[in-house]
């Protein structure tokens, strides 16, 4: 391993954090649905193409400009919002009182193919891309080493959105409820809390937070249905490494790859894409498989 | 459940099959070797969750192991299909011996995270190892002219019926024995199994590398049906496909998977003609089969004919009580 000059450092450094907090997204979506649901959600890879391809219908329409991007950040989380709250009413809503994990799974199996097949009905089965306006496309110089706008934006974003997270379930009101809905649903709802309005809330909110990960992700190259896998298998592992239901986790876990990933771009970046699965492996058999909490924020316990 | 609901409906399907090319024209004989594939592929899912109660999403990985193993040592070191599928057979299972021992001691849901990201893996091994698998682009298997699908289409098919029989029995002998009990005994209750001094996590190992192995001899066998390799042999679809075919028969009916497989081939090769969007279908079959009968058509009917008839006409009902009873709540909540 050659030296490497502070620059460079801090490049991978800002690539690597825009990397992990996009991972984050779809992560956080997936995680606070099992954490509060129980529900192991295999269409948030779907979800996360799903909301890359509304962007690309929304920067077509408005234009790939400042307002456009807004725009498409804003609307297209609730779309997929509205859409999941939907699909938890309709098929999740019934499944909750015997609680058969893999029927669950399998419900939202069933879920991204119909999403996916959508996708290809709507989209055809080629790929689309998408410009960032001018505002978004440069970047700053800092320190020698090169800050594109668009990555200190997802580093924000993500801060923000991980910010929120936990303001919500710690600061609010509705965050107790959640909590509350943890430990013990039944006695929830005998205190008058509609317990049902609440996880379809959740859901709503772990799809939206999906999708916004897609949209973020669109400029980064073709949207393909491809997307689908290669976003949701990152997602399960760093769901999996901060351990099941475990924010805080996801988080650390979430941003570690994504640094991790691209200083090894630097040196093989044909290997690159392997360290999700190295860095699950070591932090698994260091924890131990049982899944000990290091960590707190944990909104649920594992079965 | 008698015993006849068990081995009956597999005894009729493999006559059936053996019957095949006199029955029906290629194209139908080819769709049949197809069914057999997929079969096989969901029998090994149905061995882990229908037995074990190990939900697996990852027979893509053994699968793709036993296709590719039986391809390269044809190609690249001149072995006959008959060794090369042996070997690969082998290599599955060692596959499992290495990733199984943390796999099976994981909690439920990240096994079944963990399996899928296994296949994953492998896919992006192959995809990337152009050298050895032509990457993308597949690897077309050089096949005498006696196994060659278009040359003599019935004989390969029977070569395939008779390797996929040896791999059901075995399977049946192993569900059969007091080991195949004692995993149903585990699946049931784990802990009290503990307690009675089976070593669950080794017996979980040892259906985990079975499993492997019959998925591997179905990967083997689709490189006889498909002639070419290609990395999507480890995508998820195909242990997505195991776990449909599994549903769609009974979960725990032995000839759950073999139903399953010989229906969703049937529906993908109808419905195909209509339209080429079969992620649709295929998830509009899942959709009506988990709300209609999560344990499977076969086994709600209590493996019977008129059974399943009685339990789909049944979950038919259940399901639209449960669409009006969603819509209805829509329409409250707004």
């Amino acid at each position: 391993m050659g030296t490497v000059s502070l620059a460079t450092f801090l490049d991978q450094l800002f690539a690597g954090l825009g990397l992990g907090f996009l991972l984050f997204f779809s992560a956080a979506g997936l995680n606070l649905v099992w954490g509060v649901l129980g529900v192991m959600n295999f269409a948030a890879g779907a979800v996360y193409m799903l909301g890359a391809y509304m962007a690309t219908t929304v920067i077509a329409r408005i234009g790939a400009s400042t307002l456009g991007w807004l725009l498409a950040l804003v609307l297209v989380p609730l779309v997929a919002a509205g859409l999941g709250a939907i699909a938890e009413v309709v098929l999740l809503r019934r499944t909750y009182r015997e609680h058969d994990e893999n029927q669950q799974f399998m419900l939202t199996l069933a879920l991204s193919y119909l999403i996916a097949g959508g996708v290809v009905l709507v989209y055809g089965s080629g790929f689309r891309t998408v410009a960032l306006p001018g505002s978004l496309s440069g970047s700053w110089s800092l320190l020698g080493a090169t800050l594109p706008t668009y990555t200190a934006v997802v580093i924000v974003l993500g801060v923000t959105v991980a910010g929120a997270i936990w303001a919500l379930l710690y600061g609010t009101r509705v965050g107790l409820l959640t909590r509350a809905a943890v430990d013990d649903r039944t006695m929830l709802s005998m205190l008058g809390v509609d317990v049902n309005l609440l996880y379809t809330g959740v859901f709503a909110f772990g799809i939206g937070l999906g999708a916004l990960g897609g949209v973020i992700d669109s400029p980064n190259g073709a949207v393909t249905t491809n997307l689908e896998t290669t976003a949701l298998v990152p997602a399960f592992i760093v769901v999996v490494t901060g351990g099941l239901g475990n924010m805080t986790g996801a988080l650390i876990a979430a941003v570690s790859i994504g640094v991790i990933e691209s200083f090894v771009t630097l040196q093989t970046p044909t290997l690159a894409p392997l360290t999700p699965y190295a860095v699950m492996t070591c932090v698994l058999l260091v924890r131990g498989l049982s899944g000990r909490r290091l960590l707190p924020m944990r909104v649920r316990a594992s079965a | 459940m008698g015993p006849f609901a068990d081995w009956g409906p597999t005894v009729t399907l493999l006559l059936l099959g053996a019957a095949l090319p006199v029955l029906v024209s290629t194209e139908y004989v080819l769709l049949g070797a197809s069914m057999i594939v997929t079969m096989l592929v969901g029998l090994s899912f149905n061995l882990l969750f229908g037995y074990a109660g190990m939900f697996s999403f990852g027979q893509a990985a053994f699968y793709g192991v036993g296709a590719y193993v039986t391809v390269l040592l044809m190609n690249n070191a001149g072995v006959s299909f008959y060794l090369a599928l042996p070997a690969a057979v082998v290599a599955a299972v060692l596959v499992a011996v290495v990733s199984g021992p943390m796999l099976v001691r994981i909690e439920p849901i990240a096994f079944i995270m963990l399996t899928f990201a296994l296949a994953d893996l492998f896919e992006f091994a192959a995809g990337h190892a152009r050298g050895l698998t032509g990457g993308d682009s597949g690897t077309i298997a050089s096949l005498p002219e006696s196994l060659n699908v278009i040359v003599s289409v019935n004989r390969v098919y029977y070569v395939i019926l008779g390797v996929a029989t040896v791999a059901v029995v075995a399977a049946f002998v192993f569900v059969k024995s007091s080991a195949g009990l004692v995993l149903r005994g585990i699946r049931e209750d784990a802990l009290r199994a503990r307690t009675l001094g089976i070593a669950v996590s080794r017996r979980r190992l040892g259906v985990f590398m079975l499993s492997a192995g019959v998925a591997a001899v179905g990967g083997g066998l689709s490189v006889l049906s498909a002639q070419i390799v290609y990395p999507s042999v480890f995508a998820w679809q195909v242990s997505a496909n195991a776990l449909i075919v599994t549903l769609l028969g009974g979960v725990g009916l032995f000839s759950g998977p073999m139903l399953g497989a010989v229906l969703l081939g049937l529906i993908d090769f109808y419905v195909g003609r209509f339209t080429t969007n079969t992620l649709l279908v295929d998830g509009v079959v899942l959709l009506v089969v988990v709300l209609v009968a999560p344990r499977g058509v076969g086994a709600s009917g209590r493996g019977s004919l008129p059974g399943a008839a009685v339990g789909l006409a049944r979950g038919a009902r259940a399901a639209a009580r449960g669409l009006r009873g969603g819509v209805g709540r829509l329409r409250g909540a707004s």
